[in-house]
C-alpha cells in the first residue's frame, strides 16, 4: 500500500512538473496569440487581461494589407526552400564521404566542420557579407540562402554522417555484389533507409533559415529580398511600436512552422535520434 | 554499364539543382555587375522613404546627370547594416544614420569629411546649438544633421486641474510635489521607461544629471559627478520606489508610457513631440512645458539623425551634392517629424504650433547634444541596471551613483 502511494505520489509530481514546464513554454505564446486579437486600447488596459475585451482582426489586416509581410513570407519560403535543398545535397555528399571513406585526416576534417557550429554568428558575419557582396548577391534571396548555409551545413553534415554510419555497410556491399554500382547502392539502399533522417535534416535547415534575423537584417534591404523576421521590425518605428500588428505578424510567422512540425514530427524526432546509438 | 532508373533520377535531380543554383548565381552576378556606374545609392529608413522618393525626383530633375537609388532600412536594422557595410568597404554613397553613432564610425576613419558643404548656403550657426560641433572631430565634420529633437514636459491639464495645480512644475521640488499630489486612484504622477531600449531610461537619467551639474564635453563624453548622478537616480529610481512614479515602469517602454498617458493614468512625463501629436490625434487632453530643473528650466538632451557619406564611397562628389540638396531648409522640413536641425527650417508653420513652443524653447535655449562617444554607449546597460536596482529598493541612490561613477570611469579609462 505504501509503495502504491509512493508511486502515485511520484507520478503526480511528474505531472505537476510537466504542467509547470508546459505553462512556462506556452504562456508567452498565449500572450502573443491573444494580443494579436486586441485593439490598441485593450493592449495597454489596466488591469491587464489575457483575453481581449473586444476581439478584432484589424492587426491582421494591417499585417496583410499595410506592410511588406506577405512578400516577406514568400521570400522566407523561397530562402528556406533553397537552404533546405542545398543543405541536403551538400551535406548528404559530405556526410556519406565522412561515414564511408577512410582517408588521412578524415576525423580532423569532420571536427573542423563541426567547429563551424560553435563559432558565434557575429564572428562570421563580416566575412560572409564580403563573400556575398563579391558575388554581387547582396539584397537577393539566393545571396541570403548562401549565408544561411554557413549555419546549417556543419550540424547537418554531422547529422547525416551519423545516420549513414548507423546503416551497415554490408547492405551496400550486397547491392554491389548483385551487380549494382556504388551510386545504385546509395540510391536503392542508403537513401531509402535514411530518408526520415534526411527529412529531419531538411526541416532543421528550413527552420534555421526561417527564423534567422542577423544575416537577413544585414544582407537584405529591399522588399524583394527582405525575409519575414526582418519585416517584423517594420511595425516598430522611431517613436512607436505597434504591438498589435507585431503580435499578429509573429503569429503569421509562427503558424506555418508549427503546422509543418506537427505534420512531420514523427520524422523529425526519429531523424534527430537516428544513428545516435549503434548496435 | 547501364545506369539504373532511380540512380539516374537521383543524379539528374542533384545535377539539375546544382546547375540551377549556379545559373542563378551567374545571372545575378551579370545583372548586378552591369549596373549604372553613375548611380548614387542612399540608404534611407522606412519612415522617411515616401518623402525621400519625392525629394529624389526633384533632385534628379535639378541634376539630370546624377541618378539616385533608394534602399530602405528599418530603425532596428540600420545600425548593424551600416556597421557591417562600413567595416567591409562595400558601402552605399549616402546613409541616414543616428547622430549618436556617427562618432564611432568617424573614429575608425570610415566617414568622409563634409566640412566643405558648410558655408554661405549652409551656415553652421544655422544649426541647433552645439550640434555641428558635436559632429566635428579635429576640424572635420563627418555628418550633415537634418532632424533634431529633445524632450519637454508633457502633462494632462485636466488631471492637474482636478488636483488643484494651476501651473506645470518649473523646478524639481515642484515636480516631486505635483507628482505626489497627482498620484491618486488610477493615476500616478509620472512613469519611467525601465523596460524597452535601455538608452531610453539613461537619456532621462542624463537629462536630470546634466540639469544637476554634470556636463557633456566637446568630445561627446559625459562628465558625471556622484552628486549629479545621485540626484538623477533619486528622481527616477527613488520615485518608483516611493510610488509617485508608476510601479508599472518596470514593464513600460516609451510607447507604453504614452498609452497610459492617453488613458489618463500618467499625469506627466518628459517625452518627445511625436507623443504630443499622437495625443492630439487621439483627442486626449495634453499640454507642454519646459523640463523642470533644480531651480529653473532643466536641460534636455538633443538626439537626431544625419546624413553621412562613407569614406569608401565611389561617388563622393555626387553624394555630397545630394547631401547639399537634402540640407536645404525646405528638404529638412519635409523629412522631419520632430524638428529640423536648421533653425531657418523651423519657420515652417508645422513647427510653430502652441504645443511645440516648449520644445522650440527647450531646443534653442536649454538643450545639449546627447553624448555620442562609443564608450558611453557601451556603459548604457550597466548604468540602466543601477537605476533599476534603486527602483527595486535594493540600492540607495548614493550607492547607485557611486557605482555609476565607477562604471563610467572604468569605461573611459580603457
Amino acid at each position: 500500500m505504501k509503495r502504491f502511494v509512493l508511486r502515485g505520489g511520484s507520478r503526480a509530481g511528474i505531472w505537476v512538473l510537466l504542467a509547470m514546464l508546459m505553462f512556462w513554454s506556452l504562456a508567452p505564446v498565449a500572450v502573443m496569440v491573444f494580443t494579436s486579437f486586441k485593439p490598441r486600447s485593450d493592449i495597454f488596459a489596466v488591469p491587464t487581461t489575457l483575453l481581449p475585451q473586444t476581439w478584432t482582426w484589424d492587426n491582421y489586416a494591417t499585417v496583410f494589407t499595410d506592410s511588406s509581410m506577405p512578400r516577406a513570407l514568400f521570400n522566407s519560403i523561397v530562402v528556406g526552400g533553397l537552404v533546405a535543398v542545398a543543405t541536403l545535397i551538400f551535406c548528404f555528399s559530405a556526410g556519406y564521404a565522412l561515414a564511408r571513406y577512410r582517408f588521412r585526416g578524415s576525423r580532423p576534417l569532420a571536427l573542423v566542420i563541426l567547429l563551424g557550429q560553435v563559432v558565434p554568428l557575429t564572428v562570421v558575419l563580416l566575412p560572409l557579407y564580403q563573400f556575398v557582396s563579391r558575388l554581387q548577391l547582396l539584397d537577393t534571396t539566393i545571396g541570403l540562402a548562401f549565408a544561411h548555409l554557413a549555419i546549417t551545413v556543419p550540424l547537418v553534415t554531422w547529422m547525416v554522417r551519423n545516420q549513414i554510419a548507423a546503416i551497415p555497410v554490408e547492405l551496400e556491399e550486397a547491392a554491389q555484389i548483385d551487380g549494382g554500382s556504388r551510386f545504385d547502392a546509395v540510391t536503392y539502399i542508403t537513401l531509402p533507409v535514411c530518408a526520415p533522417g534526411l527529412a529531419a535534416a531538411g526541416m532543421f535547415a528550413f527552420l534555421q533559415s526561417w527564423h534567422e534575423f542577423l544575416f537577413a537584417s544585414v544582407m537584405t534591404s529591399s522588399t524583394e529580398a527582405r525575409t519575414a523576421p526582418v519585416a517584423l521590425t517594420e511595425f516598430s518605428n522611431e517613436f512607436n511600436v505597434d504591438w498589435g500588428a507585431t503580435m499578429a505578424a509573429s503569429v503569421v510567422l509562427t503558424l506555418p512552422i508549427v503546422l509543418l512540425f506537427v505534420l512531420m514530427q514523427r520524422y523529425f524526432v526519429g531523424g534527430l535520434t537516428g544513428g545516435a546509438v549503434k548496435g | 554499364m547501364a545506369v539504373k532508373a532511380r540512380t539516374g533520377i537521383f543524379l539528374g535531380v542533384a545535377g539539375l539543382t546544382v546547375a540551377a543554383i549556379a545559373a542563378t548565381v551567374v545571372v545575378n552576378v551579370v545583372q548586378n555587375s552591369s549596373g549604372d556606374e553613375d548611380v548614387v545609392t542612399w540608404w534611407v529608413p522606412d519612415w522617411d522613404y515616401q518623402t525621400a522618393v519625392d525629394l529624389v525626383a526633384e533632385f534628379e530633375r535639378q541634376h539630370p546627370d546624377i541618378s539616385v537609388e533608394l534602399v530602405q532600412t528599418t530603425g532596428d536594422t540600420v545600425a548593424n547594416r551600416t556597421s557591417v557595410a562600413l567595416d567591409s568597404g562595400n558601402v552605399p554613397d549616402v546613409i541616414t544614420e543616428s547622430i549618436a553613432r556617427v562618432r564611432g564610425y568617424a573614429d575608425k576613419g570610415q566617414l568622409a569629411d563634409l566640412s566643405g558643404l558648410f558655408g554661405e548656403d549652409i551656415p553652421a550657426d544655422d544649426f541647433a546649438p552645439g550640434l555641428v560641433d558635436s559632429l566635428t572631430i579635429d576640424g572635420a565634420t563627418y555628418a550633415m544633421p537634418y532632424r533634431w529633437a529633445t524632450n519637454a514636459l508633457i502633462y494632462n491639464p485636466e488631471l492637474f486641474e482636478a488636483a488643484g495645480i494651476e501651473e506645470p512644475p518649473a523646478t524639481w521640488d515642484e515636480f516631486v510635489e505635483d507628482a505626489r499630489a497627482l498620484t491618486s486612484g488610477d493615476a500616478v504622477g509620472t512613469a519611467w521607461p525601465v523596460q524597452g531600449d535601455p538608452s531610453d531610461l539613461t537619456l532621462r537619467f542624463l537629462e536630470f544629471a546634466v540639469s544637476g551639474g554634470a556636463t557633456i564635453n566637446g568630445d561627446g563624453i559625459p562628465e558625471l559627478t556622484e552628486e549629479s548622478s545621485r540626484a538623477a537616480v533619486e528622481m527616477i529610481g527613488g520615485a518608483i520606489a516611493e510610488g509617485w512614479a508608476s510601479p508599472s515602469s518596470f514593464e513600460l517602454d516609451n510607447t507604453g508610457i504614452r498609452e497610459l498617458f492617453l488613458q489618463g493614468r500618467v499625469a506627466m512625463y518628459p517625452g518627445g513631440v511625436f507623443d504630443v501629436d499622437e495625443a492630439q490625434a487621439q483627442g486626449a487632453p495634453v499640454a507642454t512645458a519646459p523640463l523642470p530643473g533644480p531651480e529653473g528650466p532643466g536641460t534636455g538632451l538633443g538626439v537626431g539623425w544625419a546624413y553621412v557619406v562613407p569614406e569608401a564611397s565611389s561617388h563622393q562628389d555626387d553624394a555630397a551634392e545630394l547631401v547639399r540638396f537634402l540640407a536645404r531648409p525646405e528638404s529638412m522640413a519635409e523629412l522631419t517629424l520632430t524638428f529640423p536641425a536648421r533653425t531657418s527650417a523651423s519657420e515652417d508653420a508645422r513647427f510653430q504650433t502652441p504645443e511645440r513652443v516648449a520644445y522650440a524653447g527647450q531646443l534653442a535655449e536649454h538643450s545639449v547634444p546627447a553624448p555620442n562617444d562609443p564608450r558611453w554607449t557601451a556603459s548604457i546597460q550597466p548604468v540602466h541596471d543601477q537605476i533599476q536596482e534603486v527602483a527595486l529598493g535594493r540600492e540607495t541612490p548614493a550607492e547607485a551613483a557611486a557605482n555609476i561613477q565607477r562604471i563610467v570611469d572604468q569605461a573611459f579609462a580603457e
